[in-house]
């Protein structure tokens, strides 16, 4: 799982209020190289929340030169842009969990793919 | 279909038994010296499109030894580029302007997907709204030519390089009932317009092409024989890779096969752009490395970007990824996708491949391909999704070919109040899914998460007995663009279902219309009885006896008679 799609995510249990960010704990971090498409993290950093990123990317050691805001100017750099793409689209968390901050539910990541499905009681 | 196809020219017969190659070679090369004629037809906008053209195909390897992948790199280029940002607006300022009407050659296969596959096109290269037209004739809208308006070349050859049902787009010299009528059309074609194609220094070809019929090598030696009557030609003849290539097509059906016969009509025209399908051998099915029993015919994949209109840098969601394989063709036209289902076992595990015993998923068709990885792979319900709330707008396309019972079924969670003991290890319950709310939750997804402008595409079964048009799903956010079908067999058929988002989601307008909507039930939820009906039964329904919903409504069309269609449908 990238941080793209955790960023998409919240717990979905009936009832929940608070379920957003999910938090990550990491058991196996993998990273493979991706295609640097600047068009595509100027599209999508319009549409993630900026604050879970940074959340998700402390949790996969990935923060490093991330700023707690960004400016126009540093969506037109290459530089700023790079560390963005490493973050959102080449650190996979490969095993692990995300976590409901509210509930504390635990949805489990195999494989690279999170399993999102509620149980018969929380639906 | 019976067709002969061979090439031929005015000094030699060039029988060949596959020349197909040979022809789309030749019009690799053909297409780059078209364009460097007619700078003369185009305006300043079109130019940067055209030097994309020239340089795709300087890109472009030889046919022959092409590798499938490169191949089609090589054709996305252009695609691509050409309606990012500023080019598509410019080019639909000057479409406004100026059209010129062309000749389309379709494939003979999916006939309904073919007109909107060419409208879905033309749009996204600048041409909204684009005018195309069946010609006379008895064929009418199921035969394989057409008249489509564009504003230049470049734009015919952005779409043939991009479509999966069009052969080629050709500049109609002439036509006519015989061949004597199309030949004195051409020849009273002023000559400016020819002059420019026919002159000492351009070498040519002339392609036959009989449609559904066939030639003896006598009679096209006898047509080829008669061109000069009304082909200025002066050039030399080159049949590898002429300069101009120049179509004599006539379509008429022989009758053969128990197909009806009809009366020809022939057409003369000098090629714009010829589709290279070699990419489609590629993508087959029987070579990919993860299959399932509903995995999607390459072509129909494809097809359905090309009605999402899938560019580069688009974010596309397919809710039931399966194996992939819808995901598959967005990839190939460099989308960033993300796939999602309630089946782990589709998504994680994958399965053994019984040839090389190696664990196979989805991760390695993407691999086959040399594609970028998706960007994300979920297992949820639809039902349920857990996309957070405020996500807002962000997938350009959902592609999606729902469960409909036929072949696989839907599931959704279910609420129940019994005590789980191992939470950790627990397999929550599922219960069928009725296609109604599948498809209102795909609608609803889509509707929320489609970016403005973005569209959804997906496939509904439908049987000639429920099928009526207010039947079809509807949101308010959304409007249909358009609804083809294509026929599986005689009691059902499956229709391929374009939408677009018309405005921003507003919650409380959505939560109205769901209200409305609470007690509908599309007839085609009993599709899974229509289907495996035994004849007994549809005996009974024919004698009125016991319809299956309790209405007598459909009983008299069970036995509906097919429209003429090709055995490929």
């Amino acid at each position: 799982m990238k941080l793209l799609t955790h960023n998409f995510l919240q717990c979905h249990i009936k009832g929940v209020k608070n379920g957003y960010p999910l938090n990550i704990e990491a058991v196996k971090i993998e990273e493979r190289d991706a295609d640097f498409d600047p068009d595509f993290l100027r599209s999508m950093f319009k549409r993630i929340d900026w604050k879970a990123f940074l959340v998700g990317a402390q949790a996969l050691g990935c923060a490093e030169g991330l700023p707690q805001a960004v400016s126009e100017e540093q969506l037109q750099d290459d530089g700023f842009l790079q560390k963005f793409h490493h973050a959102l689209l080449e650190v996979c968390l490969e095993e692990g969990s995300l976590i409901c901050p509210e509930t504390g539910r635990r949805f489990p990541v195999v494989k690279g793919i999170p399993n999102m499905l509620l149980n018969e009681d929380e639906v | 279909m019976g067709r002969s196809r061979t090439n031929l020219t005015t000094k030699q017969v060039y029988l060949a038994p596959r020349a197909e190659a040979a022809a789309a070679a030749a019009a690799a090369a053909a297409a780059a010296a078209s364009t460097t004629v007619s700078t003369d037809s185009t305006s300043a906008t079109a130019s940067a499109l055209q030097q994309l053209q020239l340089q795709e195909q300087q890109q472009q390897p030889p046919l022959t030894s092409a590798s499938d992948r490169q191949h089609l790199e090589a054709c996305y280029e252009l695609q691509d580029a050409a309606p990012s940002s500023s080019n598509s607006q410019q080019l639909s300022a000057s479409s406004s302007t100026t059209t010129q009407r062309y000749l389309v050659y379709f494939l003979h296969r999916l006939l309904d997907f073919r007109v909107p596959e060419l409208e879905a096109l033309a749009d996204m290269y600048g041409v909204p709204n684009v005018r195309c037209e069946a010609p006379p004739g008895e064929h009418g809208s199921l035969g394989p030519f057409w008249y489509v308006h564009l504003p230049n070349e470049q734009v015919a050859a952005a779409i043939v390089a991009r479509a999966v049902l069009i052969r080629g787009i050709f500049e109609l010299w002439g036509e006519g009932s015989s061949f004597e009528e199309m030949g004195a059309a051409v020849a009273a074609l002023p000559a400016a317009a020819k002059a420019p194609y026919c002159g000492p220094d351009t070498s040519f070809k002339i392609v036959l092409d009989a449609w559904g019929h066939s030639w003896s090598e006598e009679q096209q030696q006898q047509m080829i024989d008669r061109c000069p009557e009304f082909l200025p030609s002066q050039g030399r003849v080159e049949l590898r890779a002429p300069q101009q290539t120049f179509w004599l097509a006539c379509a008429r059906l022989g009758g053969a096969n128990g197909l009806p016969a009809s009366e020809p009509r022939w057409y003369f025209g000098r090629q714009v752009a010829l589709a290279d399908r070699s990419w489609v051998k590629g993508y087959a099915l029987p070579r990919r490395a993860y299959i399932g029993p509903t995995s999607m015919d390459p072509e129909v994949a494809f097809l359905m970007t090309n009605l999402a209109q899938v560019r580069r840098s688009s974010l596309v969601l397919d809710p039931y990824v399966g194996t992939g394989s819808i995901l598959i063709a967005a990839a190939a036209r460099n989308a960033h996708t993300m796939g999602c289902d309630i089946d782990v076992r589709v998504l994680k595990h994958g399965r053994k491949c019984p040839k090389s015993g190696r664990q196979v998923d989805i991760y390695s068709n993407y691999e086959q391909y040399g594609l970028q990885y998706p960007v994300g792979l979920l297992r949820m319900d639809v039902h349920t999704h857990p996309f957070r709330e405020g996500m807002g707008e962000v997938f350009s396309a959902i592609l999606g070919d729902p469960p409909y019972g036929v072949r696989a079924g839907g599931r959704k969670l279910v609420a129940k109040s019994h005590a789980i003991r191992h939470r950790s290890s627990h397999i929550p319950s599922t219960e069928p899914y009725s296609l109604t709310e599948c498809l209102a939750d795909l609608l609803e997804l889509a509707a929320v998460t489609l970016v403005t402008g973005g569209r959804l595409v997906f496939f509904m079964p439908a049987s000639p007995e429920t099928y009526k048009e207010d039947q079809l799903p509807c949101h308010p956010m959304l409007a249909t663009v358009s609804n083809v079908e294509q026929p599986l067999q005689s009691r059902y058929s499956r229709r391929l279902v374009t939408m677009v988002k018309v405005k921003p989601y507003d919650p409380v307008v959505a939560a109205q219309f769901k209200e409305s909507r609470k007690d509908f039930v599309m007839d085609i939820d009993r599709l899974h009885d229509i289907v495996y009906a035994t004849e007994q039964q549809q005996q009974q329904q024919g004698d009125g006896g016991g319809s299956v919903d309790g209405s007598s409504e459909g009983s008299s069309v069970v036995k509906v008679k097919a429209k003429y269609r090709s055995k490929m449908c």
